[in-house]
């Protein structure tokens, strides 16, 4: 119950609501109870009792009972529903909020999937609980007591007959509860293991053709088909025996009550339209503890699913504003002063055994230099693009942008005024045009059309069956890995940056597009200060300036021609993509 | 960020479709006995739950009236017993009917799946895999359903309608008459306002999917969305669907809520009509009460059957959707398939043959013109052009995954169509630009190439791709679990395992793909060390940009345009005035050259 307290937490400002439905609830289950009672004045007095007179305006209060319960049932209904749905939406606010302000290491180390299935099954199952949960809860209780009391002040003795059946009932209830609890889990398991063998069968179906493993492929999933085949009957053989038990244990109640009560009428001690009425109210005796199991599950399941939630609401946010924001007008020169930065071992687990993070980095860049960042693969080089962006900060030393600690600057201002071209470049699923101007929401179509034209992607997007209106990413036309650095780097033009990240846009483009890609590169790169980190010896030999890095450290600097010449990392990497020889042998970089 | 169009969305309902319906008898009928059983069991509950108005009210009327008290005990025992027998037939039917219903559903997979796999690239190329599966789970379960649950609620809901009115019309005509006034506002309730409920879900499921799809396209572009400072932006158009997404539930709910609340109320008005009549009848000594009480027992049944109905109605609609989507990848033809009884291919030495080979994807697009080369077992051939020139189908016609529309490819001799396809896949080892890692220890993976290998063979092939070293290095070596789709390894060991895998099925003939279109430095130097040995002894194909890996080919084939323009080994072709292998190699190279007169001086 501990972690309901999310719940609470987000259901508080509207609790006026819930007190309406439970005042609504009061009204319904009490109306409920009338209708029985009056079908026993209707036999015993207006029918055994020939008073006619009173048939019609009984007849009528049933009707009535019946409206009014339907009305209250209705708004009860809406003000749970509202105040359900409104919950989940400042949820998946908030949720969305964070996830935004998470950091690439989070990410590295949390699967999509996973953090997709919290801010969707679990926040569903939030929603149901803020909708049913407590007042269902509330409304078994209720209507159980108020027929126990009513019948229980009717006649004592068959209340109790048929209340005997009530322990029976509600064992089995929540024996059936807990035991296909296990059932549903294997299920979910089996169902993911067979959808992970769907899935990989087919998206590596090249791998499968080539090796023509496609017998091997059918096994795997006959076994699973199998399993899966299995862990359903499984289940079904725990509600076969269990969910006609519960049926017959209910009909019992009314043997109980056709035998012990006929009876009693039989000898006088009762009359007929109290039967009736008793029959009438059973299920208001037995419903509730048949919903147990539900209520049981209900809560439990929010109450792990909260859990979920809040582990990613209590996700650290690395970064944070600061108190008086500096909005500066970028001039373009960067300063690392012996910055040193450690991912945090405990927070982000593999993620930072793979990475080394950066020690005493120092560097300075001035406005419109061009300076490269190399090294082999894992070496630091990202942090260092993470550090300038303040994805995150460094934990000693410090960045200074035109002599402003970084940690001061506002970011949102700071951000807009770098431009960055990734190694893979996201494309949203919206039009190429929103896409281009995600960094300058306010640029006209022209500029648009002018950015797309020196980033040469001018001509494929005319090409598109809707031109600049042409919807991509991936519920869009999927583009090409070159087509796509195009748009980033059309992306990177409009906004006009004082300063530009290249992080190896073209590392993952073959060597044709990567010979295009650079010419609107060095486009881009006019005048600007640049830190480009890359793999590729065609993209740093230029740079006023080149530091390799190796395990988080500086290792060489200078120019590419004197590096080349110089025994070391930097020859040890590049010289292949030259045809030279690498001469030593390379240490591998973990 | 909004997604503006959502894909089309996937059909909800189809007409009916007799054939289609026959097919999915079809995998019923193997069951027929069993499902024959449980029909007969559900009748026995149906019967059970028939009885007990009847009896409540026989109790009044004859026994409880008169007193008698034995007769009572004997009525409330063998209705006893009647229950014990319902229980019985409820727990043996649930748990026949689930068997039955996996078996089914098994062999609707199996079958589905079976024929994806014969299927060829035509089919995967236009399909995301998440449709594929879809199919395979939800849309198959749906069949399911209306083979076994379906239909035999219907049949039995059928029956209860009947019996009903059979019952009431021969207890008492009059009285029967009045009860049937309850039956038009429920079929109005059943089949007016509960469509028009599905209807607002089917909108409320909508709008989740686009929320959801947003959601996902915020995590997964949550980097670029940083780096740009986009955060309030987004958050603002995610609040738009957000709020939408609230309205159309609160909708759609208002619309849910008066359902039940309308059921209950008709309910009522048929009670109170039921109970006027039914005392004014009493009143005049024309009935009695119990049989009173047994007509209101049967009032609250009428609306199961109704309901069932028209909720079977919709069942049918959607499921000729489903059986629309699983028919037609059941009746997608195969792209390439063995001739019957095509013999085996022998272990060849790998010599290849492109006879005047024309072909293309698309009818009157050719990509291939009367291409002719001839390999020889054992030489290296590096394919050169620019993208779309038909370099990758020349590599997928060697497999076998496409056939040519003219002429012949053969390898040592034997045409490609007259031999077992299987057969000649596993003589031909690719390596792709990016290539798939399965979930599994890393054995595993490798293993894929040659099943039967034993762990020495894996290790040693491993070792000769060099990707030994950092399988050692791994948590668990060999024996390490992969996530999905390789996660923990980067794009470089990856291939490294690609290339152990194509080692260890010991191919005659070796395809690179660009395979060392995408890795780090690191690798390639890895990789590079190793072709030599991986290439030695096999015919090779190797597509790629990369001069170190293209030089070290016997002969290398430019081809533009579907037809080879040059040939020859790397210093014939350099020696080519104007030539285009030429033109390529002093792109790449200047800046190599720049290198050397520095490392020279």
């Amino acid at each position: 119950m501990h972690s309901l307290r999310l719940i609470f937490r987000f259901v508080a400002p509207y609790r006026a609501r819930l007190y309406g439905a439970l005042l609504l609830l009061l009204a319904s289950t009490g109306l409920a109870m009338v209708g029985p009672e009056i079908q026993r004045l209707i036999v015993d007095r207006a029918i055994i009792g020939g008073k006619t007179r009173l048939l019609f305006p009984l007849l009528t209060a049933l009707v009535a009972a019946a409206l009014g319960r339907g009305v209250a049932l209705f708004f009860r209904g809406y003000l749970q529903e509202w105040v359900g749905q409104r919950v989940v939406y400042d949820l998946r606010h908030r949720l969305y909020a964070h996830l935004q302000e998470l950091s690439p290491a989070y990410y590295a180390r949390t699967y999509t999937g996973e953090i997709m299935s919290r801010v969707t099954g679990d926040v569903e199952r939030v929603r149901q609980f803020v909708t049913s949960g407590v007042v269902d809860l509330l409304n078994s209780v209720l209507t159980f007591g108020f027929v126990s009391i009513i019948l229980f002040r009717m006649n004592w003795q068959l209340t109790l007959v048929t209340l005997s059946i009530s322990p029976l009932l509600a064992i089995t209830v929540l024996r059936f509860d807990r035991r296909i609890r296990p059932a549903w889990r294997a299920i979910e398991r089996q169902a993911g293991v067979l959808s992970t063998v769907i899935q990989e069968s087919l998206a590596g179906v090249r791998v499968v053709k080539a090796f023509a493993r496609e017998p091997f492929e059918v096994e795997r999933f006959r076994r699973e088909s199998e399993g899966f085949a299995d862990t359903q009957v499984r289940a079904a053989r725990i509600w076969a025996h269990s969910f006609p038990l519960i049926e017959f244990l209910t009909a019992l109640s009314w043997v109980l009550l056709v035998g012990v009560g006929g009876r009693q009428v039989a000898l006088g001690r009762m009359t007929v339209g109290e039967l009736v009425a008793f029959n009438g109210y059973l299920w208001s005796l037995i419903w509730p503890i048949r919903n147990l199991g539900w209520l049981v599950n209900l809560f439990e399941q929010a109450s792990t699913a909260s859990d979920r939630i809040l582990e990613i609401l209590n996700a650290p946010v690395d970064i944070q504003e600061p108190p008086h924001p500096v909005r500066l007008r970028v001039k373009g020169e960067i300063r690392f002063e012996n910055v040193s930065f450690k991912y945090d071992e405990e927070a982000y687990g593999d993620h930072a055994l793979r990475s080394p993070g950066l020690f005493g980095f120092n560097l300075t860049v001035h406005p419109g230099e061009r300076v490269a960042v190399v090294g082999p693969t894992g070496c630091g080089k990202t942090t260092v693009v993470h550090l300038l962006l303040r994805l995150y900060d460094p934990q000693t030393g410090r960045i200074l942008i035109d002599g402003v600690d970084l940690r001061e600057l506002d970011l949102v201002t700071y951000r807009r005024q770098v431009g960055v071209v990734q190694q893979e470049t996201f494309l949203f699923s919206t039009s190429i045009k929103e896409n281009i101007a995600f960094g300058r929401l306010s640029a006209t179509d022209e500029e648009i059309r002018e950015a797309a034209r020196l980033a040469q992607a001018d001509r494929f997007i005319e090409r598109l069956p809707d031109g600049y209106e042409t919807v991509v990413g991936e519920r869009g036309v999927g583009l090409s890995g070159g087509e796509r650095q195009r748009v980033a780097i059309a992306r990177a033009l409009l906004m006009n940056p004082a300063i530009l990240v290249l992080d190896d846009p073209t590392s993952s483009v073959d060597a044709e597009t990567e010979a295009e890609i650079q010419a609107a590169l060095r486009r881009l790169m006019q005048g600007r200060t640049t830190l480009i980190v890359s793999q590729r010896v065609s993209a740093v030999r230029d740079a006023d300036w080149i530091v390799v890095l190796d395990e988080g450290r500086i290792v060489q600097q200078g120019r590419h021609e004197e590096l080349i010449n110089q025994p070391g990392v930097y020859r040890r990497l590049f010289a292949p993509q030259l045809g030279l020889p690498a001469g030593e042998e390379a240490a591998a970089c973990r | 960020m909004p997604v503006r169009r959502l894909e089309e969305e996937e059909q909800f309902a189809a007409d009916f479709n007799a054939g289609y319906f026959r097919r999915l008898l079809g995998y019923a009928w193997p069951h027929r006995r069993s499902l024959l059983v449980v029909l007969l069991l559900m009748l026995v509950g149906a019967v059970v739950g028939l009885a007990t108005p009847y009896v409540m009210g026989l109790a009044v009327d004859t026994y409880i009236a008169r007193g008698d008290l034995t007769g009572l005990a004997w009525l409330t025992l063998g209705y006893l017993a009647l229950n014990v027998v319902g229980w019985g037939a409820f727990t043996v039917r649930t748990g026949l009917l689930s068997r039955v219903g996996q078996q089914i559903l098994h062999s609707l997979r199996m079958d589905l799946f079976q024929h994806i796999h014969t299927l060829g690239f035509d089919f995967f190329d236009g399909r995301p895999v998440g449709k594929i599966l879809t199919r395979l789970t939800n849309d198959v379960n749906v069949l399911n359903d209306l083979l076994t649950n379906g239909l035999l609620s219907l049949l039995i809901e059928l029956f209860n309608l009947v019996a009903i009115v059979v019952l009431l019309v021969s207890l008492r005509l009059d009285l029967a008459l009045v009860s049937f006034g309850i039956v038009p506002p429920l079929v109005m309730l059943a089949f007016r306002l509960r469509p028009r409920i599905r209807d607002a879900y089917r909108r409320v499921r909508t709008r989740l999917s686009i929320l959801n799809a947003a959601l996902h396209e915020g995590v997964s572009g949550v980097r670029v969305s940083q780096i740009f400072a986009r955060q309030e932006e987004n958050l603002r158009r995610f609040d738009e669907l957000n709020r939408t997404n609230l309205e159309v539930n609160l909708a759609a709910a208002r619309l849910n809520l008066l359902f039940g609340p309308l059921v209950e109320l008709t309910g009522a008005a048929g009670t109170a009509a039921v109970m006027g009549y039914g005392a004014y009848l009493i009143g005049r000594g024309q009935m009695s009460i119990g049989m009173l009480v047994a007509f209101l027992g049967y009032l609250g049944r009428f609306w199961g059957p109704i309901s069932t109905l028209s909720n079977f109605h919709n069942q049918l609609l959607s499921a000729m959707a489903s059986a629309e989507r699983v028919f037609e990848i059941l009746d997608y033809p195969p792209q390439v398939s063995s001739a019957p009884g095509a013999p085996e291919l022998p272990r060849i030495r790998g010599e290849v043959d492109f006879d005047h080979v024309t072909f293309g994807y698309e009818p009157g697009r050719p990509v291939l013109h009367g291409f002719t080369l001839h390999v020889a077992a054992g030489e290296i051939v590096a394919l050169v052009g620019p993208t779309g020139a038909g370099k990758s189908s020349i590599i997928s016609l060697i497999s076998r995954f496409y056939d040519p529309w003219e002429g012949a490819i053969r390898l040592d001799g034997h045409d490609l169509r007259e031999v077992d396809l299987a057969s000649v896949r596993r003589q031909i080892a690719i390596v792709l630009q990016e290539n798939f890692v399965f979930s599994g220890t890393v054995f595993d993976n490798i293993r894929y190439g040659r099943l039967e290998a034993t762990r020495e063979e894996v290790i040693a092939a491993a070792k000769l791709a060099n990707a030994h070293v950092f399988i050692e290095r791994l948590p668990q070596g060999y024996d390490t679990v992969l996530a999905e789709r390789g996660a923990n390894l980067s794009l470089g060991q990856r291939q490294l395992l690609a290339f152990a895998r194509a080692i260890l099925a010991d191919p005659a003939i070796l395809v690179l793909d660009e395979a060392t279109a995408y890795i780090d430095t690191e690798t390639e130097r890895l990789i590079q060390s190793a072709l030599d040995r991986l290439l030695q002894g096999r015919t090779s194909f190797i597509v790629a940009h990369r001069l170190a890996t293209i030089r070290r080919a016997h002969r290398i084939v430019v081809i533009e345009g579907g037809r080879i323009v040059e040939m020859g080994t790397h210093e014939q072709l350099l020696a080519l005035p104007g030539g285009r292998y030429r033109a390529l190699y002093e792109t790449q190279t200047q800046l190599g050259k720049a290198g050397e007169r520095v490392l020279a001086s």
